[in-house]
């Protein structure tokens, strides 16, 4: 269909139809009540497992599953959750966050974080060992997860300098020939490597 | 290249004036408030990628020829209540078509299916 149409999130929508923007507001505050549930509900369907499956893994009859997918965050039990995360064979991380800490540790903490995942990215590929054009189509997948990875660091990047002046000698050397990186095994490094120097 | 943005699910409200949502929610606020956030449930969905017809969920209900509708959840005393919309999967949106009650869906339902035929069935 080719119409003019203005596209919008559902709260925005909400609020327009109401022709009130606090309906926009409490659209808002109802959907953050509810946002582990809708990850959780998420990962059952992107993995195409039914309630009823859940229900016989969990074990416990297919309404409590309905029930904790159709309510939010609140009504959930701990228990409850463990097992249902337990059932899709996913495993949990639970990050807590102290939002009165000074902003160097939590700067620090992210960037910790961020250090951390990629040591998982490694990991992985250390268990991803195949042969011949298995190990290939690996490889290059990889290659496809650090480009998109780069793209976003930059634009992570890009947004802290329209926010804060970084030092000229702290920057960090970003790579700028993606095809290099996606590539070449060790290009990152590499065009990393002369990236600095060309800077220095 | 892997793209996620691409697979981006939104909201329109082209196609309905909005006195009948505004009507509603001044009748029944909290229900009108659920049924938008497990819109907002489904649209997520739909940009990771699940397909319409596998979004399994309790509240979620095809009602034919393209129409679907979520309703409120987790309301203590609700009216049970229907959002009703209507997938376009050539432009990712979901189109926002009416809202109601039990009580009158017949009549909600016809009015969006005649909607869905208007706006997109004409050459069918």
């Amino acid at each position: 269909m080719t119409m003019n149409m203005k596209r919008a999130s559902v709260s925005e929508i909400a609020a327009q139809l109401a022709e009130d923007p606090k309906a926009g507001q409490e659209v808002e505050a109802e959907i953050r009540k509810s946002q582990l549930v809708t990850a959780l509900t998420g990962f059952r369907l992107r993995k195409g497992i039914s309630q009823k499956e859940i229900a016989e893994r969990m074990p416990c009859d297919p309404s409590k599953v309905s029930k904790m997918e159709s309510g939010n965050d609140g009504h959930l039990r701990w228990a409850d959750v463990l097992d249902y995360v337990r059932s899709l064979g996913v495993t949990m991380s639970v990050c807590l966050e102290d939002s009165s800490l000074p902003a160097t540790t939590r700067i620090k903490q992210h960037v910790f974080r961020i250090h951390d995942l990629l040591q998982e990215l490694v990991e992985i590929a250390r268990q991803l060992q195949g042969e011949g054009d298995i190990q290939e189509k690996i490889d290059h997948f990889y290659g496809e997860v650090l480009f998109n990875f780069l793209v976003r660091f930059g634009r992570g990047y890009q947004d802290l300098q329209s926010v804060i002046r970084i030092p000229a000698m702290e920057k960090p050397a970003l790579p700028p020939a993606e095809v290099e990186v996606v590539e070449e095994g060790g290009g990152t490094e590499k065009a990393a490597e002369r990236d600095l120097v060309d800077r220095r | 290249m892997i793209s996620e943005e691409g697979q981006r699910w939104e909201v329109s409200r082209n196609l309905v004036s909005g006195n009948a949502f505004k009507h509603f929610r001044k009748r029944r606020g909290r229900e009108f408030a659920s049924c938008f956030a497990n819109l907002e449930k489904v649209r997520v969905f739909l940009s990771e990628g699940i397909p319409m017809v596998q979004v399994g969920v309790g509240f979620l209900r095809s009602e034919g020829d393209g129409l679907w509708r979520v309703g409120q959840s987790q309301v203590p005393y609700a009216k049970e209540s229907r959002l009703y919309f209507y997938p376009e999967e050539e432009t990712r949106t979901l189109h926002v078509l009416g809202v109601g009650t039990k009580e009158t869906q017949a009549k909600d339902i016809r009015e969006a299916k005649e909607i869905i035929q208007k706006a997109f069935k004409k050459t069918e």
